[in-house]
C-alpha cells in the first residue's frame, strides 16, 4: 500500500513536473492543538504536528510496525545497551547539519519541559545515560534489559541543540525554536484556528505531494462534517459516527478507517466495599462484600455484553467488537481471545456460581465527553446486566469531575490509547501492581493486583527476541482474560473522510499525518 | 453625591472580591487537574513532576496568595493545556463573542423597539395581542432549544444558512471580525437571533409599557391639545420618555447575553471565549476558567456601577426615595 | 399595589378574580393547558406505554426508529424512539414529571427561602438587614446560568442538586421583592401598632406582612418556575443537569441534538414542544396574573 501510493506520488510528481500549481492541503482536525513544542503536552493533536515539523530515531507505519527514521538502524549492544546508527546527511531547516549531539540533548529535554501537564517522560523510564561516541552514533544504557526502547523512541521527537537550548515552550510556539527536519518547515500557528506547514524540499524521506498543509482545528462535529461538504477542507479526521454513511453516500467524497489501538473497557474495582461507590445489594440492601472481586461475578457481566450489537446499533460501525485491548494486527494480539456470542442463561449462571444468584445492584460510571458515544454505550450495557439481574444505572460525569473520582467507582468504562503498540501498555500502567520501584502501575486506579501476572509482564518486558517477547506478552494477555481482570467492550475505528483525489492510508495510532496524505 | 459614588465604588470592588473568593475555593473543590490532563504512559516521577510545576503541591492559602497577587498584576497564570498567560487566551477569545454579544442587542432593539410602540399604541387591537403574546412565547423558548430549531429549519432542511463557525473573517487592528464579511455575516445571522430572542421580548414588553403610561400623561394630552399628529406625538415625545429605560436595561443586559453566550457558542460552535470555557471546564483548565468569571464578574460588577451611578445623576426621583 | 388576596379570601371574591382572569381568552387557554402539563405529568405511569426507567423493557434493537413504527415485540412508537430504544412519546411523559419537578420545586424553595429572608431583613433592620441585602446584591451580580454552572461543577450532577442550586441561584429576586413590599407596609398604622403592643414578630411577620406581600410575590414565583424549568433544560442540555438514565426534557433534546442533522428529528423536537407549551403555559398564567393583580407593575 505505501509503496503503491509512493509510486503514485513520484508518478504524479514527474506529470506534473514543475508546474507553478500550488498545492495545498487543508485538514479539519478535531481536536485543539495546543502547543508546536513537540515534547510539552502528549496528546494526539500536538503529536500530529510534531511528526510534520520533526522526525523521530524511529518511526511506525500506518500499521504499527517500526521503521527507521533518524537511526538508519540500531541494535542491542549488551544486556542493558542500545546503539543507533544515525541517517547520513540530514540537516535541519536552517541548513544546520543534524548530528548526534541533538539526540542526547532531545533525550534530555523531553521529560523536562517546564509546566507540561503530562510530558513524555514514561517513554524514557529505562532510559540511564545517551553517549554520542561519534557524530553519527548514540548509545544508550539502560536500568535493565529494555526491548521497548526503540518503539519508545518512536513517540520521541528530536530537536536540535543550537534552536532548543533555553528555548521555552513560548518560543516553538512563535516558530523560533521550530527546526526540525522533518517533511514540513513552520510556517504559522494561530490558537484556537489554525497551523500552517509549509514543504521542506530538502526533507529526506519520501516524496510529499504538497506545497502547504493547513491542520484547522474544529473540534465541533457537526461543523467539521460541514466543512468537509462544503469543500473547505480536503480531509477530516474522526468523522461522527452518526455522519458517515452520509459522508460514504456522497459524491465525491470517501471513508477510510481501520480498527485502531484505542480500547474501550469495563473497569471494575477491587477494593473492599467500604472503599467504593455503586455497588450495593439489590434495593439498596447491604451486601457483605465486593462481588466485583469474584471472577465468575466478572466473567458473568462480561457474558451477558451484547458486543456486536453495541457495534452496530450505537457506534454506527465505528467500532470493531473485543474481547482483548488490540486489534487484530496488533503485536502480542492473542488469537485465543475471540469475541463469544452473548449468552444469558450462561451468565446467570455464573453470577449463581459466584454466589449472588438473584444478583445485586451496580451503577455504571460513564465521562460524557471523552469517547464518542460512551454514555450511550453505558445505558445499552445497563440494560443488557440488568435482563441477568444485575439492576444496573448509568452516571455520566464529565471528564474533569469522572478523571479524579476513578478509583471510587465500583465500575466504569475508560479507554486506552496504546502508545506502546503492544499489550504491555495496559499490562504495566493500569493493571500492574503500583510500584513506584518497579516502574508498575502508575494509572492503576482499580487496585487490581496479581502477582503472577505482574511476574508475567515484568519476564515479557526483559526479552530482547520479538518472537519470544510476543508469545510472552499473549501468554498475559490471556492470563489477564481468564482473570476477567477487565471487561472489553470494542475497538475504536480510526475513520478519515476526505474528497476524491485525496488518499490517505488509515492509521491505527488516530494519528492524521500530512505528509502521508497523497494525491490520487 | 461624590462621598456616594466612591461608596459606591467601595462597594463595587468588595463584591468583586467575594466573587474572586467564591471562584477560586468553588474551583479548587472540583475535579483534580492532574488526573484529568496525565497522559496514561505517565510515571510516578512525572506526576510528582506536574504536580510541583502547577503550584499544585503547595498549601491552598498560599495558593489563593499568589492568585490574589496574580489579579493585581494582571496574571491569572498559565493555562495547563496551552502553557500560555489565562488572561491573554481569554482575551484574544472576547472579540468573538463581543461581536455575538452587541449583533444580538442590536437585533433585539431593532425588532422588539417597533413591535413595541405598535403594541403599545393600540393596546386592546388584535395586532398588540398577538405581538404581546408572541413576546410571551420568545421569554417561553429555551434558547439551546431555539438554537436547534433554527439549524434544523435553516440549515439542515433548507440549506440557506451556515450552522456553525465563523466564516470568513477580515482582521481590524489584528483582530478578526465577521461581520465584515458576505460569509461572516450569514455565519452570525443564526446564532444572532437565537441570543436576541429574549432580549427582543423583553425589550418589547418595556416598550409596550412605557407607551401606555406615557399616553396617559399630562405632557402628551397637552400635545394631543396642541394637534400635533399622533405619528409625531409617537415617534417624537412618547418614544424619548421609552427610550431611557430600554437603553439602560439593555446595556445592563449585555452582561447576561454575553453569560449565555455560552450555550450558543456551544451549539452554533462559535469560537469565542464561550466555547473556550466549556472545553477549560472539560480539562479543567483552571486558570482559564478563573480568568473568564473574573472577567465577567467585573464586567457585571463595572456595568451595574456604572448604571447605578449613571441612573443618580439622571433621575432626581431616586435621591428622594434613597433616604429611608 | 398591596391589595391583600390571600387573607380571609372570600369565596365570592375568589370567583370574582377567575372571572377577572379568565376575561383573556389566550390566558384561560393557557391555564387549560399547564392543567392539562400537570395532569399528564402526574398520571404519567398510568397514561405512558411504557415505563422508561425500566431497563428490562428496552432494547437497543429498537433504537432510533421513526414516529409509528412497531417494534420486534408488537409495540407501536407513536413518536418513536431514541437510541436507547426508549419510547419517546413514555420518555416525554416522565421527562416532564421530572422537569416540573425540578422547576417547580426549586421555585417553591426559593420562594419560601427568599420571602423569609426578605421579610426578616425588613423587619429586623440594622446589620442583618445588610447582610442579607449584600447577599442579594452579589447573587444578582453573576449570571444566573454561569452560578448554576459553578454549583453544579462543584456540588455534581443529580436531581436534588439541580434543584439546590437553582434555589441558590433564585432565591434573591424573592428577597429582594419581599423586602421592597414588606418595607411599604411596615409603615402603615396597623403594623406600627402592632409592633407597640408588643404582639409577637412571628405574628406580625405571618399575619400582616407576608399576606399584604403576597400579590407581587405570587406574579414572580409563576415567572421564576417558568425559568427554573428552562434552566434546569439549560443545565442537563450542557451535560450538568439530571441523570441520563433518567432524563429530563432538556436532557431528552440534549440527546437528539447529535441526530438531527442525520435526520433522526424527532429524538430532539418532540420534547422540545412539551417544554415548550409547558413553559409557555405558565408564562400565560403568569402574565395574566401580573395584569390582574398588579396592573401597574412593570417586567422587572
Amino acid at each position: 500500500m505505501k509503496i503503491k501510493s509512493l509510486l503514485v506520488a513520484s508518478v504524479l510528481a514527474v506529470s506534473l513536473g514543475t508546474a507553478a500549481l500550488a498545492d495545498d492541503l487543508n485538514i479539519g482536525v478535531g481536536a485543539s492543538i495546543t502547543s508546536i513544542d513537540p515534547h510539552f503536552y502528549n496528546a494526539s493533536p500536538n503529536n500530529n504536528i510534531a511528526m510534520q515539523i520533526f522526525d523521530r530515531l524511529t518511526e511506525r507505519t500506518a500499521t504499527g510496525k517500526l521503521v527507521p527514521g533518524l537511526a538508519e538502524s540500531w541494535e542491542a549492544t549488551g544486556d542493558s545497551e542500545w546503539t543507533f546508527h544515525l541517517r547520513d546527511g540530514v540537516t535541519w531547516h536552517d541548513g544546520a547539519p543534524f548530528t548526534s549531539d541533538d539526540v542526547i540533548f532531545t533525550l534530555s529535554r523531553a521529560g523536562d519541559v517546564p509546566n507540561s501537564p503530562g510530558g513524555f517522560g514514561g517513554f524514557m523510564r529505562s532510559v540511564e545515560t545517551a553517549s554520542a561516541p561519534d557524530a553519527e552514533t548514540v548509545v544508550i544504557t539502560t536500568d535493565g534489559p529494555a526491548p521497548n526502547l526503540p518503539g519508545n523512541l518512536a513517540n520521541i521527537a528530536i530537536v536540535s541543540r543550537h534552536a532548543g537550548e533555553g528555548a521555552t515552550t513560548a518560543d516553538y510556539n512563535d516558530g523560533v525554536a521550530a527546526i526540525g527536519t522533518g517533511a514540513f518547515k513552520f510556517k504559522s500557528f494561530s490558537k484556537g484556528d489554525s497551523v500552517v506547514l509549509e514543504r521542506n524540499p530538502d526533507w529526506w524521506g519520501h516524496t510529499v505531494d504538497w506545497d502547504t498543509a493547513t491542520y484547522r482545528m474544529l473540534t465541533s462535529n457537526g461543523g467539521r462534517t460541514a466543512a468537509l461538504l462544503s469543500g473547505d477542507v480536503d480531509i477530516i479526521d474522526t468523522p461522527p459516527a452518526v455522519d458517515i454513511p452520509r459522508l460514504e453516500n456522497t459524491d465525491g467524497l470517501h471513508v477510510r478507517s481501520t480498527a485502531g489501538l484505542r480500547a474501550i473497557y469495563l473497569m471494575p474495582n477491587y477494593r473492599p466495599l467500604d472503599e467504593i461507590t455503586g455497588v450495593s445489594g439489590k434495593n439498596g440492601a447491604a451486601l457483605s462484600e465486593n462481588p466485583l472481586n469474584n471472577v465468575s461475578v466478572r466473567k458473568a457481566l462480561s457474558t451477558a455484553i451484547q458486543r456486536e450489537a453495541i457495534v452496530e446499533r450505537i457506534m454506527e460501525g465505528t467500532a470493531t467488537a473485543s474481547a482483548q485491548w488490540l486489534p487484530e494486527t496488533a503485536f502480542s494480539y492473542a488469537p485465543s481471545q475471540t469475541v463469544k456470542a452473548p449468552d444469558l442463561e450462561a451468565a446467570k449462571a455464573l453470577l449463581a456460581e459466584g454466589g449472588y444468584p438473584d444478583g445485586f445492584a451496580l451503577t455504571l460510571y460513564v465521562p460524557t465527553d471523552r469517547y464518542p458515544n460512551a454514555p450511550a454505550v453505558a445505558q445499552a450495557v445497563a440494560q443488557m446486566w440488568t435482563r441477568i439481574g444485575v439492576d444496573t444505572s448509568v452516571e455520566a460525569l464529565p471528564w474533569a469531575t469522572f478523571s479524579g473520582k476513578r478509583s471510587e467507582f465500583g465500575i466504569h468504562l475508560i479507554g486506552l490509547g496504546n502508545s506502546t503498540f503492544d499489550s504491555s501498555s495496559m499490562l504495566v500502567n493500569a493493571l500492574g501492581t503500583a510500584n513506584p520501584e518497579a516502574g508498575m502501575g502508575a494509572s492503576n486506579r482499580s487496585n487490581y493486583s496479581n502477582p503472577d501476572l505482574d511476574k508475567i509482564t515484568l519476564e515479557a518486558l526483559q526479552i530482547s527476541d520479538d518472537d519470544a517477547r510476543e508469545a510472552k506478552l499473549i501468554e498475559a494477555v490471556e492470563f489477564a482474560m481468564d482473570d476477567q481482570a477487565i471487561i472489553p467492550l470494542y475497538q475504536q475505528s480510526n475513520a478519515w473522510a476526505m474528497r476524491n483525489g485525496v488518499d490517505y492510508e488509515p492509521r491505527i495510532d488516530e494519528r492524521t499525518v500530512a505528509k502521508d496524505i497523497v494525491k490520487k | 453625591m461624590l462621598l456616594w459614588i466612591f461608596q459606591r465604588i467601595v462597594q463595587a470592588v468588595g463584591v468583586a472580591f467575594a466573587m474572586m473568593l467564591i471562584v477560586f475555593f468553588g474551583l479548587h473543590a472540583i475535579g483534580d487537574p492532574i488526573e484529568t490532563l496525565i497522559p496514561p504512559e505517565a510515571t510516578f516521577a512525572d506526576r510528582a513532576k506536574i504536580i510541583a510545576d502547577l503550584g499544585l503541591d503547595r498549601p491552598v492559602y498560599e495558593q489563593f496568595f499568589f492568585f490574589v497577587k496574580g489579579v493585581f498584576e494582571g496574571n491569572l497564570g498559565n493555562s495547563y493545556v496551552f502553557n500560555e498567560p489565562a488572561v491573554e487566551l481569554i482575551v484574544s477569545r472576547f472579540p468573538a463573542t463581543l461581536e455575538l454579544a452587541i449583533c444580538a442587542v442590536l437585533l433585539s432593539v431593532i425588532i422588539g423597539l417597533p413591535l413595541g410602540l405598535l403594541a403599545g399604541n393600540r393596546p386592546n387591537g388584535l395586532t398588540s395581542k398577538l405581538i404581546m403574546n408572541g413576546s410571551i412565547l420568545g421569554f417561553s423558548l429555551p434558547l439551546f432549544w431555539v438554537a436547534i430549531l433554527l439549524i434544523l429549519i435553516f440549515s439542515v432542511t433548507l440549506g440557506w444558512l451556515p450552522s456553525s463557525g465563523r466564516g470568513e473573517t477580515v482582521s481590524v487592528f489584528g483582530i478578526p471580525w465577521s461581520f465584515l464579511t458576505i460569509d461572516g455575516l450569514r455565519h452570525l445571522i443564526l446564532p444572532a437571533t437565537s441570543l436576541a430572542l429574549f432580549n427582543v421580548a423583553m425589550v418589547l414588553r418595556m416598550t409596550e409599557t412605557g407607551v401606555r403610561e406615557a399616553k396617559s400623561s399630562e405632557y402628551v394630552k397637552f400635545a394631543r391639545a396642541k394637534g400635533l399628529s399622533p405619528r409625531r406625538i409617537l415617534l417624537v415625545h412618547v418614544l424619548k420618555n421609552v427610550l431611557i429605560p430600554v437603553v439602560t436595561v439593555v446595556g445592563l443586559d449585555l452582561g447576561t447575553t454575553i453569560a449565555f453566550s455560552v450555550v450558543t457558542e456551544t451549539v452554533f460552535a462559535w469560537p469565542g471565549v464561550g466555547k473556550i470555557v466549556i472545553d477549560s471546564i472539560a480539562a479543567l483548565d483552571r486558570p482559564v476558567i478563573v480568568a473568564y468569571l473574573m472577567l465577567v464578574v467585573l464586567l457585571f460588577v463595572f456595568i451595574n456601577m456604572v448604571v447605578d451611578i449613571l441612573y443618580r445623576i439622571l433621575d432626581p426621583r431616586i435621591r428622594l426615595t434613597e433616604s429611608e | 399595589m398591596t391589595r391583600s388576596i390571600l387573607q380571609g379570601m372570600p369565596l365570592r371574591r375568589a370567583g370574582q378574580f377567575l372571572r377577572d382572569f379568565a376575561r383573556d381568552r389566550t390566558a384561560a387557554v393557557g391555564l387549560v393547558m399547564l392543567i392539562l402539563v400537570v395532569l399528564a405529568a402526574v398520571f404519567a405511569p398510568l397514561v405512558a406505554p411504557q415505563d422508561p426507567y425500566d431497563l428490562m423493557t428496552l432494547d437497543i434493537m429498537d433504537g432510533r426508529l421513526p414516529p409509528g413504527s412497531t417494534s420486534f415485540s408488537g409495540q407501536v412508537y407513536l413518536l418513536g424512539t431514541d437510541t436507547q430504544g426508549r419510547d419517546m412519546l413514555s420518555a416525554i411523559l416522565y421527562g416532564l414529571r421530572i422537569s416540573l419537578l425540578v422547576g417547580l420545586g426549586a421555585a417553591g424553595l426559593a420562594f419560601v427561602i427568599g420571602t423569609l429572608a426578605g421579610l426578616l431583613a425588613a423587619y429586623i433592620g440594622g446589620r442583618f438587614e445588610t447582610l442579607i441585602m449584600r447577599l442579594v446584591d452579589l447573587q444578582l451580580s453573576f449570571p444566573t446560568i454561569l452560578a448554576a454552572m459553578l454549583i453544579l461543577a462543584f456540588l455534581g450532577k443529580g436531581v436534588t442538586n439541580v434543584v439546590l442550586a437553582i434555589v441558590i441561584v433564585e432565591w434573591a429576586a424573592y428577597a429582594r421583592t419581599a423586602r421592597g413590599s414588606a418595607l411599604s407596609v411596615m409603615r402603615r398604622e396597623y403594623v406600627e401598632a402592632a409592633r407597640s403592643l408588643m404582639i409577637p414578630p412571628r405574628n406580625i411577620i405571618l399575619r400582616h406582612l407576608l399576606p399584604n406581600c403576597m400579590s407581587p410575590l405570587i406574579v414572580l414565583l409563576t415567572m421564576q418556575a417558568a425559568r427554573a424549568i428552562a434552566l434546569e433544560a439549560t443545565l442537563s442540555f450542557l451535560g450538568l443537569g439530571v441523570p441520563i438514565t433518567e432524563p429530563s426534557l432538556g436532557l431528552l433534546i440534549a440527546n437528539g441534538f447529535e441526530f438531527m442533522l442525520s435526520g433522526a428529528y424527532w429524538i430532539s423536537i418532540y420534547p422540545g414542544i412539551a417544554l415548550l407549551i409547558t413553559i409557555y403555559s405558565i408564562n400565560l398564567v403568569g402574565d395574566r396574573l401580573r395584569r390582574v393583580l398588579d396592573p401597574k407593575a412593570t417586567l422587572r
